[in-house]
């Protein structure tokens, strides 16, 4: 049985005075375990607003998505928060490292929230940030700063990873850098990690490419054969 | 296992560090607000404390009971009252020392009641008060020509008796710096008689002068007021009433006055302080408590706005709304404490010691002791930091109840629609820097409201300290000009027979009109103790028309008992009651009481107790008052219309200071509210600025929306603010309102005008230096992402 099952979700924004803006339109999927998923399409095309409603950040007008046989649709604003601190790691496109806290206190901040223990310094060794540990965000790099915050999501040993745009603000180096890391998480750690982008490329690494454009889905195929990161370029 | 709370309290932590500066109002007002709670508690306790140190220092006396005649059955008698733990009794004379009045305080030795609170220099024999000494010149060692002025004894009268100072005293009677001829010198009998003996000798020849000490000596006895101390628990009240009792039955005729401590004029105007000194530890902080919660309300939604995302992010994360709200509560509780402990170290130091000089001014008053006022301080800083909690709930509310994905997305502007007011002011000015200003203020409502209602509150502010000088000389212009209106007001001693005459004779008086004082316990609905003054029918000192059917009400006894024109009341003078009807009812500031012709009571009238005089023109009042002192032996005190008007200015200085400390903070108030919100103004445009910069504006450009959007709300804040002026005056003084004083409101058109000024030129100073920062934005900062 697959990990996630989307079926007719839809998200509306506006209505009453305002026009209304359909987000997303009765879009249905599945992904199995330890997938790694690319979703891809154009500005505007609803791919933010799928991972947000995927993530338990937002909530669909109408619609199921179901994690683990829990209907995430269904769960109310606490249950939410749990289904959030404890099922799903976000990787943003900037980063969202808190920038009073140093790389450590960023990761620590994710593990405080579950049940681990001093796993921090663990999950930055292992995105190679462990020399770093004690610098602000201020003081990394672009890319750093998103190893940073991959470690922050890993942390929490979560079910899914979620990506918005994870190399849409760094070089290609560095790009493909974040990408391998993410890859070998979902392949060692067996984790299913969604990545939203609107870059062609990254269908080419992808288990699973679902194309989504005007919020609906055109497209949503399994990669029989998907591609080493190592080898893709932009 | 990692604490959420210790992972985000390190981040509130460098948060303070690094951008202290956007924080600086919340804790400059939550400072300003403990140092003046703090500060004026322990003012108030630092200043009660030196009154009852004095007093404990001086053992002074619960109740004073003044005679005629001393008689030892008297004292008997008093002395076994119940509720009766010491007494002691004493000689009290009017007197000169070089010239200038005083009173005599004659003892068998070492008083224990009412004695010296600290000897400053010298022994006993003759102390003069330290001040009084001081003031005019006085040391000790020196000699002193000394006049009593006792009318029953012949022999005193106008006598010179020299003394040679021994000692300077801090002494509790004479508390009061600004009332010299209230002040007592302490002389023991034994210094007394060896100056009454040189004095004698001088004057007569022997044996007559022997003769004359001799019965002097052994046929007076030098006493004439019962000191009385009360027990513990006992009432004073109990006491007095049945002193008056003993002396109605069995010597009414000896009974000059008695009075207790809560009555004695000297104590009833420091006590009237230190009861204005604790009202002051309410008003002002109340209003910084109400503007640091809009400053703390401005910054944290600033504050809140920025961190959005941040926000959103730990919401992401799977931090929980408690946790978030908690962090926010948190920065806000210790930005509050920074305040609160500048608060507590600068409050108990500063105002003390700035209070402290005005009260040195009037009153003699035992070193100040640092006190800290530790339930004062805990009860404001608890309130403070539920107050700054409450508030950061409020404002993060909104922003966690929304969802992480909404908190991350851009907060989305309203669509926008012109108002009315805005076409208006666009069809005759179609400047951009105009259009900008006016959207900002209507985008930003919650913004422009909270500078419009910081505004309103300078403004009031500042109308309510000019209204404050305004209604205190208008109180005091009503009555000097309807009641004082005379050159001085003379006091002859008691069962004086009429010194119109010989008071016409003195040199440089021109009219002389008696007119009578007495005590009185007036009744309706209410019983009160207060006073009656007869006078001529066609008074023309007396400037309210006197009606020879009806008596004249002040205001605060009219109010006090309840009476309204028509009504009855009565009332009880030297032991005979009295039934009147109520003919007028006049404002008056600080003389309250019942105002009748002599026509209506003449067996009250055959005793006139006190005369109005006007000097010949070009006639130096002091000279006069001297003359009139050296020549009419039954005057007992003379006080001039200056001396009056500054008695009055000394009485309420409190309140005066109080008006230039309500002017200071409204102006501070102003500049803290108004900088705050130009500041978060000019930060939350500076990506705006910058790109306006890039775009080719100019400096004053640029400036200019700034500028009229902050001056058009400060406007409407003045405003409103002058509506709410007079409220706030009357806000302010009613808790300042004593039986002393009946405040008449009134505030003139040029205290608006100034109130008008200073407001809007702070405003002004403050815009264009936030202007001339435009320069400083960097122009690159419009290329950087929002992020």
């Amino acid at each position: 049985m697959p990990q996630i099952i989307v079926t007719d979700l839809s998200k509306k924004y506006g209505g009453g005075q305002a026009a209304e803006i359909i987000a997303l339109d009765r879009v249905s999927f599945s992904i199995e375990q330890g997938e790694f998923v690319v979703i891809l399409g154009p500005s505007g095309a609803g791919k933010t607003t799928l991972l947000n409603i995927l993530g338990g950040m937002d909530y669909a007008t109408s619609g199921n998505y179901v994690i683990n046989r829990t209907i995430v649709t269904s769960l109310k604003e606490k249950d939410l928060c749990s289904f959030r601190r404890n099922s799903i790691g976000f990787v943003f496109q900037f980063y969202n490292l808190i920038p009073n806290l140093t790389a450590l206190e960023n990761v620590r901040l994710a593990e405080s929230v579950v049940k681990n223990n001093d796993q921090s310094a663990v999950a930055l060794n292992h995105v190679g940030l462990k020399e770093r540990a004690a610098y602000f965000p201020s003081q990394l790099s672009g890319g750093e700063q998103q190893r940073v915050a991959i470690a922050r999501a890993i942390v929490k040993n979560p079910l899914l990873l979620l990506c918005d745009e994870p190399t849409g603000a760094l070089d290609i180096k560095t790009g493909q850098v974040i990408l391998k890391l993410l890859h070998d998480i979902c392949r060692e750690q067996k984790k299913t990690v969604i990545i939203v982008t609107h870059n062609e490329i990254l269908k080419e690494i992808a288990d699973r490419l679902i194309r989504i454009a005007d919020g609906r889905v055109i497209e949503n195929k399994v990669n029989e054969q998907p591609q080493d990161v190592a080898m893709i370029q932009w | 296992m990692v604490k959420t709370n210790i992972v985000l309290s390190a981040n509130m932590r460098r948060e303070v560090r690094y951008s202290w500066k956007q924080f600086l109002a919340i804790i400059f007002i939550a400072g300003l607000a403990i140092t003046l709670y703090v500060g004026f508690s322990a003012n108030a306790q630092v200043f009660a404390n030196q009154v009852d140190t004095l007093y404990r220092d001086g053992n002074m006396a619960d109740i004073w009971t003044t005679v005629t005649e001393y008689k030892p059955s008297d004292e008997a008698s008093l002395r076994v009252l119940d509720g009766v733990s010491a007494f002691e009794s004493r000689m009290v004379l009017a007197a000169n020392v070089n010239g200038k009045s005083a009173n005599a305080l004659i003892t068998d030795g070492n008083p224990i009641m009412n004695k010296e609170a600290s000897i400053d220099e010298g022994e006993f024999g003759f102390m003069l008060d330290t001040n009084f000494a001081k003031t005019f010149h006085i040391a000790v060692g020196d000699v002193v020509d000394t006049a009593f002025i006792v009318p029953a004894i012949s022999l005193f009268s106008n006598a010179n008796f020299s003394f040679t100072v021994t000692g300077l005293m801090t002494h509790p009677e004479n508390i009061q710096n600004g009332s010299y001829s209230d002040c007592y010198f302490l002389v023991t009998k034994i210094v007394f008689y060896a100056a009454f003996e040189v004095m004698v000798n001088a004057k007569y020849s022997e044996p007559e002068a022997s003769n004359i000490i001799d019965l002097f000596e052994h046929g007076i006895t030098l006493k004439n007021q019962y000191l009385i101390k009360v027990e513990d628990g006992y009432p004073i009240e109990t006491v007095v009433k049945d002193i008056l009792a003993y002396f109605n039955t069995y010597a009414s005729e000896r009974l000059i006055m008695c009075l207790d401590i809560a009555n004695l004029p000297s104590n009833s105007v420091v006590q009237n302080d230190i009861f204005q000194a604790r009202e002051l530890t309410l008003v002002f902080p109340t209003l910084f408590f109400l503007v640091a919660v809009l400053v703390i309300l401005t910054t944290l939604s600033q504050i809140i706005l920025k961190e959005r995302t941040q926000i959103g992010t730990m919401k992401a994360i799977g931090l929980r709304k408690r946790e978030i709200v908690f962090h926010y509560m948190s920065l806000a509780i210790v930005l509050c404490l920074f305040g609160i402990v500048m608060g507590f170290i600068a409050g108990p130091f500063l105002i003390p010691a700035i209070m402290s000089r005005k009260y040195a001014l009037l009153y003699s008053l035992p070193a100040m002791v640092y006190t800290f006022p530790l339930w004062a301080a805990i009860g404001c800083a608890v309130f403070l930091l539920v107050l700054a909690s409450l508030v950061c709930y409020f404002v993060v509310r909104k922003e966690v109840q929304l969802t992480p994905a909404g908190s991350m997305r851009p907060a989305t502007p309203k669509a926008q629609k012109e108002v009315f007011f805005e076409k208006m002011i666009k069809q005759k000015n179609n400047n951009m820097s105009v259009k900008m200003a006016l959207r900002n203020i209507r985008v930003n409502y919650a913004k422009s409201l909270m500078v419009i209602v910081g505004v309103m509150g300078c403004t009031s502010l500042l109308v309510c300290g000019f209204g404050i000088d305004d209604t205190l000389n208008h109180g005091i212009e009503v009555d000097m000009t309807e009641i004082y209106d005379s050159d001085m007001i003379v006091r002859f001693y008691a069962d004086s027979p009429s010194l119109k005459t010989e008071l016409e004779a003195v040199d440089g008086v021109k009219t002389v009109e008696e007119f009578s004082l007495f005590p009185a316990t007036i009744s309706l609905d209410k019983t009160i103790s207060g006073k009656i003054y007869l006078m001529n029918e066609d008074t023309a000192f007396y400037q309210v028309p006197l009606d020879p059917m009806t008596v004249v009400l002040s205001r605060k006894v009219a109010t006090d008992i309840g009476a309204k024109v028509g009504d009855e009341i009565s009332f009880t003078v030297l032991g005979m009651n009295y039934v009147e009807t109520v003919g007028l009812i006049h404002d008056s500031f600080f003389t309250h009481g019942i105002f009748a012709a002599r026509s209506l009571f003449p067996s009250l009238s055959a005793t006139p107790t006190h005369a109005w005089i006007n000097n010949d023109e070009g006639a130096a009042t002091d000279t006069v008052k001297a003359s009139i002192l050296s020549q009419v032996s039954a005057v007992s005190a003379i006080i001039t219309h200056d001396e009056q008007a500054q008695r009055i200015n000394d009485m309420l200085s409190s309140i005066l200071l109080m008006t230039l400390n309500i002017k200071i903070f409204a102006v501070l108030l102003a500049i803290i509210v108004l900088y705050n919100l130009a500041m978060l103004n000019f930060k939350e445009r500076y990506r705006d600025i910058a790109t306006l910069r890039v775009l080719g504006f100019t400096r004053t450009e640029i400036a200019k929306s700034l500028v009229i959007e902050i001056m058009f709300l400060t406007i409407v804040g003045v405003f409103f603010g002058l509506f709410l002026g007079l409220p706030t005056e009357i806000l302010v003084l009613v808790t300042n309102e004593t039986p002393l004083v009946t405040f008449l409101y009134f505030i003139r058109p040029i205290s608006y005008v100034w109130s008008i000024l200073i407001t809007l030129g702070t405003a002004l100073a403050i815009n264009l230096f936030l202007s001339s920062l435009t320069d400083r934005v960097p122009m690159v900062e419009c290329l950087k992402s929002i992020e």
